[in-house]
């Protein structure tokens, strides 16, 4: 017979290229103060890819996840709704995977529905329902 | 490409003559137009789960999502119910029909897999003891036809073979998996099997086995090859649910339930590893129309298909295109009048609402088989949910859409 290991299974998926809480701290500090600058002086278009880089999935930590999540979120408020498509279509696969998995991270929030609604429609459509599954199924969480 | 032209004015002819009749038909004025014709369809079941042809490609064998074999004979045009073979107590997941020595293996919910052989007009079930104590998820025979590889929710895998002495089928298991297999497929060199599991792993390993295959054969992973340990292990991001070795055995393509297709080379180790983001849903099954045209089926209800450019591979179209759907459906002025009484009869329905999918498979395509042997698939069949069973031509589809040319 087959080993019985009817017990839950911890199933370990390899992370490759983790790094440590103390540098996702320090990126996700260097992102809060430039993505700030350029919020300030009106270039949330500039804003918004450096705020999509290099997410911290790999932490345990959810208070660094958080942390990046407000930053994402307030580029993607400040940005106008009439310009979302515009800066859709110039963002790459996988800037779009990141950014619907902040977009669900901020819905799951609550509060800054309306813009994220609109959001959501716009990467959906140019990334499709696999953009979705991904955020779905990826145990990499932002 | 004139003679499109002309299908194509016939077709619109023949809908007003047969959007009355029920779909079951739409076979009928695609007798007339057989050789242009770029994909068959045919209602077998309710749903089907898994397929397989026989070696000349007269008959088919489904597994209706219940626990009987349903064997289809092609006749003319249409497929005849010519056996069924009942002998699982559960759901039969898969089916492999050995195309030269005419056998067939199921394997099913029931933990047990049966092999058939065809005697006197009647398939003799012989049971094989697989000794799993959880389903079975797919079987698959090795290319010589002389062991198969049951993939189970035991976390192993069992190859079996044909045991001389004892006239019995002996089973071997691969275990190293930390949750169900759900799929497996053979290497053309009858010994290496890559596995596709729901921990998130695809692995190959070694199922040669001495009373069975001679020598061992010469493979990039070295030359000491030991039965059922893991000679490589790849991440995905979801549950793998589709893997394929593509016909020279040097790329391996497997699919993940994160929508994602990897195809790793493995011609050189470490292998080099590509990933293709879908657009859509998961991808369920693979075929290697060539060594470098892939077809991807699943949830989408569409094939997919992907070709690599010097190595690099790239989703390159659906197949199932707008224009084919459309007049495979046959819609028309008539036939709305028709579905709107329909629905309002069955469903209660006040207002036609269309639940119909725009592709010709209406739900999951769960199996995709090649028809043709050779270095290129030509044609492949494809069979769903939704109980249909399609028959797909490559070189009409070919013609009619430049960019669905297989390379």
């Amino acid at each position: 017979m087959a080993d019985d290991d009817d017990g839950p299974v911890e199933l370990e998926v390899q992370e490759v290229g983790g790094k440590t809480d103390a540098v996702y701290q320090s990126e996700v500090q260097q992102r809060q103060s430039e993505v700030t600058k350029l919020l300030n002086a009106g270039k949330a278009l500039d804003a918004l890819p450096i705020a999509l880089n290099d997410p911290p999935t790999h932490t345990k930590n959810q208070e660094i996840k958080d942390q990046n999540s407000v930053i994402v979120i307030s580029v993607l408020t400040a940005i106008k709704e009439a310009q979302v498509d515009q800066v859709v279509a110039n963002l790459n696969d996988e800037q779009l995977d990141v950014l619907m998995k902040y977009i669900y991270k901020g819905l799951s929030n609550g509060e800054t529905s309306t813009p994220l609604f609109k959001w959501h429609e716009s990467v959906l459509k140019k990334a499709g329902l696999g953009s979705i599954v991904r955020v779905m199924t990826d145990r990499k969480t932002v | 490409f004139f003679c499109f032209l002309v299908a194509d004015t016939i077709f619109s002819s023949f809908e007003a003559v047969v959007s009355t009749q029920s779909t079951g038909t739409t076979t009928l004025f695609i007798i007339l137009l057989l050789t242009m014709s770029t994909s068959e369809i045919d209602h077998l079941a309710n749903c089907i789960t898994t397929h397989a042809w026989n070696g000349d490609r007269s008959k088919v064998a489904i597994s209706p999502n219940s626990n009987e074999v349903m064997i289809y004979t092609k006749k003319g045009n249409t497929f005849e119910l010519e056996q069924i073979l009942q002998e699982h107590d559960q759901v039969i997941t898969s089916i492999d029909w050995a195309p030269k020595t005419n056998r067939i293996v199921t394997a099913s919910q029931d933990r047990n897999a049966f092999v058939w052989n065809y005697e006197k007009n009647e398939w003799k079930p012989t049971l094989v003891i697989l000794r799993i104590n959880r389903a079975a998820t797919y079987v698959k025979w090795s290319p010589l036809e002389n062991k198969f590889a049951v993939a189970s929710g035991a976390k192993c895998v069992s190859v079996c073979y044909f045991e001389e002495d004892s006239n019995w089928w002996i089973s071997k298991h691969i275990k190293k998996h930390k949750s169900t297999v759900l799929k497996v497929d053979w290497h053309p060199n009858n010994c290496l099997l890559v596995t596709g599991s729901s921990d998130f792993k695809c692995r190959v390993f070694s199922a040669h086995i001495k009373v069975v295959d001679k020598e061992l054969p010469r493979t990039v992973f070295g030359d000491k090859l030991v039965f059922g340990e893991p000679l490589l292990e790849m991440n995905a991001s979801g549950w793998v649910h589709g893997v394929k070795w593509s016909p020279s055995g040097n790329l391996i393509a497997f699919a993940s339930h994160d929508s994602s297709l990897c195809i790793a080379n493995v011609s050189n180790l470490p292998p080099t590893i590509q990933k293709v983001n879908l657009r859509g849903l998961p991808i369920r099954d693979l075929l290697f129309l060539s060594e470098n045209s892939l077809v991807g089926v699943g949830e989408d209800c569409n094939p997919l298909l992907f070709q690599s450019e010097g190595g690099n591979w790239a989703f390159v179209s659906e197949i199932d295109k707008k224009s084919e759907q459309a007049a495979a459906s046959g819609d028309s002025a008539a036939g709305n009048a028709r579905k709107l009484f329909a629905s309002k009869v069955t469903l209660g329905a006040e207002s036609v609402t269309d639940t119909k999918l725009e592709t010709q498979h209406q739900n999951c395509i769960t199996s995709i088989r090649a028809l043709t042997a050779g270095a290129v698939v030509s044609d492949f069949s494809t069979v769903g949910l939704d109980g249909n069973l399609i028959v797909w031509h490559t070189k009409a589809l070919e013609a009619k859409f430049k960019e669905l040319k297989i390379k």
